[in-house]
């Protein structure tokens, strides 16, 4: 639980106006893994890399807390009012 | 790998946004809301509302005044003060709190830590250990803002808390509070030493 560090791997619309380092809040116990690797749009680190975002046609899923992870998660956000 | 986080502890009395000296000199400083949109534009970690003397006079939560804060905030919030039950809990953590502090709650009903943290996971449950240097006995816990002596030793009282399920805890030197001298490394290391080392109960340090 906490803030960590992402790293985007897929770009696609709601990776758009990321640059440098890119934080954001994470609360949880479990996380998804991806069985086509195209389908991961952001990687995390916590012991192990894991999944952080996903993107499939229409369906994208975050990990973290967009809500409570300051400009990083608004941008998230309005990212994907704009989709 | 995860940061280290900076969390701001902002102690309320009611709607009013206190700075305290050694627990018993309050000063009123401002409007919590206002002080929430500073904070978004500085970007810290997480911010932290103490209600600190909200069980002193037996108040509960002031659910008004944590909602708009909690509507103004983009970051993590955990609020303490006045929490005695699991269904005052819930309700704050239904309006947009992440975390609960529990304090002189939890020392006179331990298996509240337990309940809480089973409802909505540890990571939900900070508890709040106020501690005090005499010279004769050592370091002893405070409860009640700090107005009764428990005499539970930090150390022990930090590992059965952590035992019971508390996910975090904030270590508050009631020497230290709001003399801006620093923290009390040597209590730290005590209570880390004896807990947080062996599991993920992480130690959250206040000195103003």
């Amino acid at each position: 639980m906490g803030w960590n560090d992402i790293t985007i791997n897929n770009h696609n619309s709601l990776t758009k106006g990321f640059n440098g380092e890119i934080r954001f809040y994470f609360v949880h116990s479990y996380f998804v893994k991806v069985e086509n690797p195209a389908h991961s749009m952001m990687k995390c680190n916590y012991g192990l890399e894991f999944d952080a975002a996903v993107h499939k046609n229409n369906i994208y899923g975050a990990q973290f807390h967009p809500e409570k992870s300051h400009k990083f998660g608004m941008q998230f956000l309005r990212n994907f009012a704009a989709v | 790998m995860l940061r280290t986080r900076i969390i701001p502890c902002l102690q309320l009395i009611d709607q009013a946004l206190v700075k305290t000296v050694k627990f018993v000199k309050y000063s009123y400083i401002g409007d919590p809301v206002n002080t929430v949109r500073i904070f978004n534009e500085l970007e810290v970690d997480e911010l932290c509302f103490l209600d600190i003397r909200a069980t002193v006079e037996r108040r509960l939560p002031n659910l008004k005044i944590l909602t708009e804060i909690a509507n103004e905030c983009f970051m993590p919030l955990s609020y303490g003060g006045g929490v005695r039950d699991i269904n005052v809990a819930m309700k704050i953590l239904s309006i947009g709190f992440e975390k609960i502090v529990i304090n002189s709650a939890a020392i006179e009903n331990p298996k509240l830590i337990t309940e809480l943290a089973k409802r909505s996971g540890s990571q939900s449950v900070i508890v709040s250990i106020d501690v005090k240097k005499s010279l004769l006995d050592g370091y002893s816990v405070f409860s009640h803002d700090g107005t009764l002596n428990t005499k539970l030793n930090p150390e022990e009282w930090a590992k059965q808390a952590e035992e019971a399920g508390a996910g975090e805890l904030l270590i508050t030197s009631m020497d230290k509070d709001g003399t801006w001298k620093g923290f009390d490394i040597d209590i730290i290391q005590k209570i880390s030493k004896k807990s947080f080392y062996t599991s993920n109960c992480k130690t959250v340090v206040q000195a103003q």
